[in-house]
């Protein structure tokens, strides 16, 4: 399986982060929802999708809880840590930046 | 608060594994669950959609791998493995291991040994408040044979007057003392100080008070030094206002100094106020007092000097009958205590940093050897999936475990190597410089030694380390298999070998120039026959001994009884003994009848007092004239023997018995009856000092040795002599009982040689020793792999001695390549210690060639060893041990 490119591994964490922004979900719930928004053209395999998770809660942006789960057993919940939140922003304005700056590329050349 | 969760959150991923793995697998299966129960909702039967999730979802093993890779955790798992897997490797090849850790253990133990007293001697600062200020100051006279001296009092006085760059001189003169009253008399050193003394050096007595300036002249008042204050007071603190009998006079004790209190320069058990006689306050010619100085704030040395040199010569023309050509030198208080040591220090630095470098050469050379019986063991992990920088790891650690181990037994080794050391050096002139009255492994020591551990596991864990990586699993594990890997393993073995022999050689040059020096040194003729002499000293109290006629009878009825002693050739009595540290007393004069010299231009000398007998006791040869004999008396007029470079330089075209002399200080008037051979005073190595004798019946001193020539063991004569004195005087003790050979081997000189000459030859046999076994075990190696060719030379015609001379051409390469290499680290090397030789060039030819002889002699039996082996093999036994 080909490692993800840096740019897709960065927008991922970005996705993770801003998708949990708004209520503490686990892996699953992350992953259709990424699906859902993108209208099906994002999918996110667990091959990447979990590492990224454990890779942000070791970082301290995100922490995670077992709670039970509309599933019909318990689940891992992740949520934004105060500093994830710090993060978000600081990702989306990159984000902003980067994504404007391409487009000018795109438009321009 | 980030920190604090991440640290959290890795703790946990450390010690709870089993739950957060446990964790891991749910979600992951959750998520698995997930996948399958949609696909079934999409139609699928239940397998079908197993599968179809499954192979969505991929392998849940490298999915866990991944996650976990996120931990960051493994570097602490896999080197508690590596550890223990370590320990269990050095465990099972005992022989190895032990080897290792001796030779660990020999070479950080000295190094962290001769650390330990580097640091005490040079690095430490004397243990005064902001000692770097603080000055030794001498009078000097360059133009004269003593080129420097004690400062005159009125000199002192007068530089304390007009100097504007101190913030005080303080001055001090060592002084013996007797202690009676309690047991037996005893006899200890003392010095007596300015009361400035201790303010100046920033000590505060630790009980009691310092001296009080009006108690500087006549007053009983003595401060302890602790230690003397624990082993003859037992601590008490009710000892101030108490009294100590010093020379018979009560003294009054007012203090006891802190217990690191330690005055290298004039180690004492008391202290006492200067109390000058007047006649030694007032006469400028008299150099007695030892000044100090604190330099004020912001005065640098050269400014200090710049004035000191303007007052003295203000004093020069003030006072040219005394000071003319008198001139002041500074010199910094270390520079004072550990000048004269400091170079001595750097060899032996240099030495044990060479026997460190052999030690990580002997070692990596062990730990490739083993490398390559393991090559196998690498290779099976390699094929296993082990990287490189894994296998690197898990060899660096071992070379760390081993490197720890071994610290840890040099941490022993070398604080029984320095008590060893100092029980050695314990009374005499070096005990003085070191502040070790107890070893002090402390942080610093502990920290070099740690430091040298790691440095030295990262040298010797590099070679075994890089060989590792060259392992090809498919080459090693064929069996029987012969790879270029060996090839290049022996080419670094070799180069390790060379540098053995290199630094191996270095260090037994070095030994040989000291051994050759200190054997020139003790061929110097001193001037008197040192063999068969025993000495030892008595110091009669100004208070019981006023006039000279007691002084006189005491020393005559003492030395006719010690002359009369079965067995006793002969006894005779001298002021000062020759070869004791220092010149000692000196004095101006000039001969009677010619114009006097201009002021400063006399003629100096050791002057000595001898009572008759002394010369022939000693064996010092007449050279012209007579010595002296009972009729020279008080009664008689005063008479003088002259040593012959004294003779030559006042009388170079005549005969000097008959005529006279005057000595300045006092204007006495004395007639030369003889003329003796040189003696060397201070030491054997300085050219030899002009020297008189006054003769002890007419000026007598009340310090003196008595010489006694004979064979009896020293502690009988002793006995016998201490019960002489006790009927002649039950107060009086007699201390300091040495043969002569004794005093000459403590001599600074001869001792600082001696110290020197046994630590490099310790260290240069240990490296030959390490060296000899590194080329053994190459040669070893070589002949093993070589075992099919040797073989078949032998079934083709070739004889033993070939097969011999083929290894044995192979050792000497690696002796050769060595030995060219060392001779030139020698010939660049051995110019530091150019301070320690002594009638030796630090090129001497004579050394450098014995010493190559010695070396290669012992790397031809190292190979000759493997060699005969070689020979002796059956061919048939040969091309079948593959």
């Amino acid at each position: 399986m080909p490692k993800p490119s840096d740019l897709l591994q960065g927008t991922l964490d970005l996705l993770i982060l801003r998708i949990i922004a708004r209520e503490p979900l686990h892996g699953w719930a992350i992953a259709k929802r990424i699906e859902k928004l993108s209208c099906e053209v994002l999918s996110v395999g667990q091959g990447s999708l979990y590492p990224a998770l454990h890779r942000l809660e070791q970082q301290g942006w995100i922490s995670a809880e077992w709670k039970d789960s509309n599933l019909g057993r318990s689940a891992k919940y992740y949520s934004l840590t105060r500093e994830g939140r710090k993060q978000l922003d600081k990702e989306l304005q990159t984000w902003d930046r980067l994504s404007s700056a391409v487009c000018l590329v795109l438009e321009n050349a | 608060m980030r920190l604090s969760r991440i640290i959290k959150h890795r703790i946990r991923s450390l010690f709870r594994r089993t739950k957060v793995e446990d964790e891991l697998r749910r979600e992951l299966s959750l998520h698995l669950e997930q996948l399958t129960s949609e696909y079934a909702a999409s139609g699928l039967s239940k397998p079908e959609a197993r599968m179809a999730a499954r192979r969505v979802f991929g392998s849940m093993d490298l999915a866990e791998e991944q996650c976990r890779e996120t931990r960051r955790v493994h570097f602490l798992e896999d080197l508690v493995k590596d550890v223990a897997y370590s320990l269990r490797l050095l465990k099972n090849s005992r022989g190895f291991t032990l080897t290792a850790l001796l030779s660990l253990a020999l070479g950080i133990g000295v190094n962290t040994a001769i650390f330990t007293l580097i640091d005490a001697a040079l690095l430490r600062s004397l243990p005064f408040r902001e000692p770097d200020h603080l000055v030794y100051v001498w009078e000097t006279r360059p133009q004269m044979d003593f080129a420097q001296m004690e400062a005159s009092y009125p000199d002192f006085e007068d530089w304390i007057r007009q100097n504007e760059v101190f913030a005080g001189l303080a001055g001090y003169n060592a002084t013996n003392l007797t202690v009676t009253g309690a047991g037996n008399p005893l006899r200890i050193s003392g010095t007596r100080v300015t009361s400035n003394f201790f303010s100046i050096l920033g000590v505060e007595p630790w009980l009691g008070r310092d001296f009080r300036p009006e108690e500087e002249y006549s007053s009983q008042v003595v401060i302890l030094d602790q230690g003397f204050w624990q082993t003859e007071f037992g601590g008490s603190a009710e000892i101030l206002g108490k009294s100590l009998r010093l020379n018979g006079i009560p003294h009054t004790i007012i203090g006891v100094l802190p217990a690191g209190f330690h005055f290298a320069l004039n180690t004492s058990q008391v202290w006492l106020p200067l109390d000058a006689s007047p006649d030694d306050m007032s006469r400028r010619s008299f150099h007695w007092v030892k000044p100090i100085g604190r330099l004020a704030a912001s005065t640098s040395m050269a400014r200090a000097q710049a004035e000191m040199s303007a007052i003295a010569a203000r004093l020069a023309r003030e006072h040219p009958e005394t000071n003319a050509g008198v001139g002041i030198h500074l010199v910094s208080l270390r520079e004072q205590v550990v000048g004269k040591i400091e170079p001595v220090m750097l060899v032996l630095l240099g030495a044990v940093i060479l026997v460190l470098l052999i030690t990580c050469a002997n070692l990596a050379n062990l730990l490739l050897a083993r490398a390559s019986t393991r090559e196998r063991e690498f290779a099976i992990r390699t094929a296993l999936g082990a990287g490189h920088g894994r296998l690197v790891r898990q060899l660096f650690t071992e070379a760390i475990i081993l490197s720890v181990l071994g610290g840890a037994a040099a941490l022993v080794l070398s604080g029984w190597g320095l008590d060893l050391l100092l029980a050695y050096m314990k009374g005499t002139p070096l005990s003085n410089i070191f502040y070790l009255q107890h070893v002090p492994i402390d942080s610093r020591v502990l920290g070099f030694n740690l430091a040298l551990t790691l440095i030295t596991a990262l040298v010797f864990g590099l070679a075994p380390a890089w060989h590792s990586t060259r392992v090809t699993p498919a080459n090693s594990l064929r069996e029987g298999a012969r790879t270029s890997q060996g090839h290049r393993t022996k080419r670094l073995r070799q180069c390790l070998v060379v540098s053995e022999v290199a630094f191996t050689l270095v260090l037994l040059i070095g030994t040989g120039l000291i051994i050759k020096s200190l054997r020139h040194l003790l061929d110097v003729n001193p001037g008197f026959n040192a063999s068969d002499l025993i000495s030892m000293r008595l110091s009669l109290p100004a208070k019981d001994y006023a006039r000279n006629t007691q002084i006189i009878s005491f020393y005559d009825e003492l030395h006719r009884r010690a002359a009369s002693i079965p067995g006793v050739q002969s006894a005779a009595v001298i002021d000062e003994l020759p070869l004791k540290e220092g010149d000692g007393r000196t004095v101006h004069l000039s001969v009677a009848g010619r114009p006097e010299p201009p002021p400063g231009n006399e003629q100096e000398s050791v002057a000595r007092t001898a009572w008759p007998s002394y010369f022939e006791t000693m064996r010092i040869p007449l050279r012209a004239g007579r010595f002296f004999q009972e009729q020279d008396n008080a009664q008689a007029p005063g008479v003088v023997v002259l040593s012959q470079t004294l003779a030559r330089r006042l009388f170079p075209e005549e005969n000097p018995v008959g005529r006279s002399i005057i000595l300045t200080f006092n204007r006495s008037l004395w007639r030369v009856i003889g003329v003796a051979a040189d003696v060397k005073m201070a030491d054997l190595e300085k050219t030899v000092r002009p020297a008189l004798y006054t003769c002890g019946l007419q000026d007598p001193s009340r310090s003196a040795n008595l010489v006694l020539r004979t064979a009896l063991n020293v502690d009988t004569v002793a006995d016998q002599i201490r019960a002489q004195v006790r009927s002649l005087d039950p107060e009086l003790p007699v201390y300091a009982v040495r043969s002569m050979d004794e005093v000459i081997n403590n001599n600074a000189s001869i001792f600082v040689r001696r110290l020197v000459a046994f630590l490099l030859s310790t260290f240069g046999i240990l490296s030959l020793v390490l060296a000899t076994i590194g080329i053994y075990g190459v040669i070893n190696y070589t002949v093993a792999q070589r075992t099919r060719e040797f073989g078949i030379r032998v079934a083709l015609g070739a004889g033993r001695g070939e097969i011999i001379r083929l290894v044995l051409e192979q050792g000497l390469w690696l002796c050769v390549a060595g030995v060219s290499l060392g001779l030139a680290a020698a010939a660049a090397l051995t110019r530091t210690m150019t301070n320690l030789l002594f009638g030796v060039s630090p090129m001497d030819p004579g050394t450098f060639i014995a010493i190559t002889g010695i070396v290669t002699a012992v790397a031809a039996l190292a190979s000759y060893l493997p060699a005969r082996r070689a020979a002796a093999l059956n061919p048939i036994v040969a091309l079948h041990s593959e």
